[in-house]
């Protein structure tokens, strides 16, 4: 495949992803802005302390199949 | 699973400790992650995002919602991206097929958003109609209202094969052999003062929730078509308190409200 159709294709899917989620919120008045890292990209790297005091990246985090990562509010309020 | 916020270090400990979460939490007081992934809010807490990874870092999988009330179990969001449900499986039979229906999550909380998932495996040589076959009733699922229940989303069903019909000549959209519809379930959040009602009044600390609804369907062979069918779907879920407990005044953030 091409560089300018992988492109495209990337494109096509971003859109078809983009309508999707645009779809979905109406439905349920649940407002969604799109922020961060698409669907395709790379993770950004990161390496911060966890509630024991070890040090974690995406390295160490990861499994065989990789990783989920939840971005949360706060775990005080 | 890894999880970050812009909590300290010790308010995550004892979080951690309080709710037995085993697995890691990330420390980010000075949001300084949290901006690089571009989900900083004004006051520096993260917007809701969760990201899944393959194994070499690529994105597979984003979840966000702005609302801090309504958000997806991670166990939904794993079924979304092909992980087996966890929850409790039901059995129902029909004359044409097995049906298997199991909830990512047996116990959601207020404002959750869960996933059924409808697993059918096709009995031999028999195919049911996929959505857009007009022909025919096509597959659908329809939950009654529930009063703890938002909304049920349209469900999310697989790709159909097309399949020709011989005597008329005519390609329609199926589904044979196993196939898994999703179909999402948002809790509806609840008053302040129900959760502290449901630890005082039940001995396990949930409500139960029974989910009805129908399934309708028409299943052909390549000789016959049988007329359509609607069957009665039941799920049983249990609804569990919020969590309300703050951390100790002296952890928290002094801007925090």
């Amino acid at each position: 495949m091409s560089l300018r159709s992988r492109v495209l294709t990337g494109l096509l899917i971003a859109g078809v992803l983009a309508f999707a989620l645009v779809q979905r919120s109406p439905e349920l008045s649940l407002p969604y802005t799109p922020r961060g890292p698409a669907v395709g990209q790379p993770l950004p790297a990161f390496e911060l302390a966890d509630q024991a005091g070890v040090v974690r990246n995406f390295e160490s985090l990861r499994g065989p199949s990789g990783l989920v990562l939840v971005f949360f509010q706060s775990a005080d309020w | 699973m890894a999880a970050i916020s812009y909590d300290a270090p010790a308010i995550l400990r004892e979080f951690a400790a309080r709710r037995g979460i085993t697995f890691p939490l990330l420390a980010d007081p000075s949001s300084a992650v949290i901006a690089r992934f571009g989900l900083r809010q004004e006051h520096g807490q993260a917007y809701a995002t969760t990201f899944v990874t393959d194994a070499a870092g690529l994105i597979r999988g984003k979840e966000q919602e702005d609302s801090i009330v309504y958000r997806r179990t991670g166990a939904s969001l794993l079924l979304g991206v092909g992980a087996d449900p966890a929850g409790s499986a039901s059995s129902l039979t029909s004359p044409y097929f097995a049906l298997r229906v199991t909830p990512s999550n047996d116990v959601v909380g207020p404002g959750q958003r869960t996933t059924l998932a409808l697993d059918f495996e096709m009995g031999p040589g028999l195919h049911a109609y996929a959505p857009g076959a007009h022909a025919y009733r096509p597959l659908s699922v329809a939950f009654d209202a529930h009063p703890r229940v938002q909304a049920f989303p349209p469900p999310r069903f697989p790709e159909p094969t097309p399949y020709l019909f011989r005597p008329l000549n005519e390609t329609v959209p199926v589904y044979a052999g196993r196939f898994r519809v999703l179909q999402d379930v948002v809790m509806n959040d609840v008053p302040v003062g129900w959760s502290q009602e449901l630890l005082d009044a039940t001995a396990d600390r949930l409500e139960p929730v029974a989910l009805t609804g129908s399934l309708a369907y028409q299943v052909c062979s390549d000789t016959t078509c049988y007329p359509p069918v609607t069957m009665r779907l039941a799920v049983s879920l249990k609804l569990r308190p919020k969590d309300e407990i703050r951390a100790r005044p002296e952890l928290r953030r002094p801007e925090a409200p």
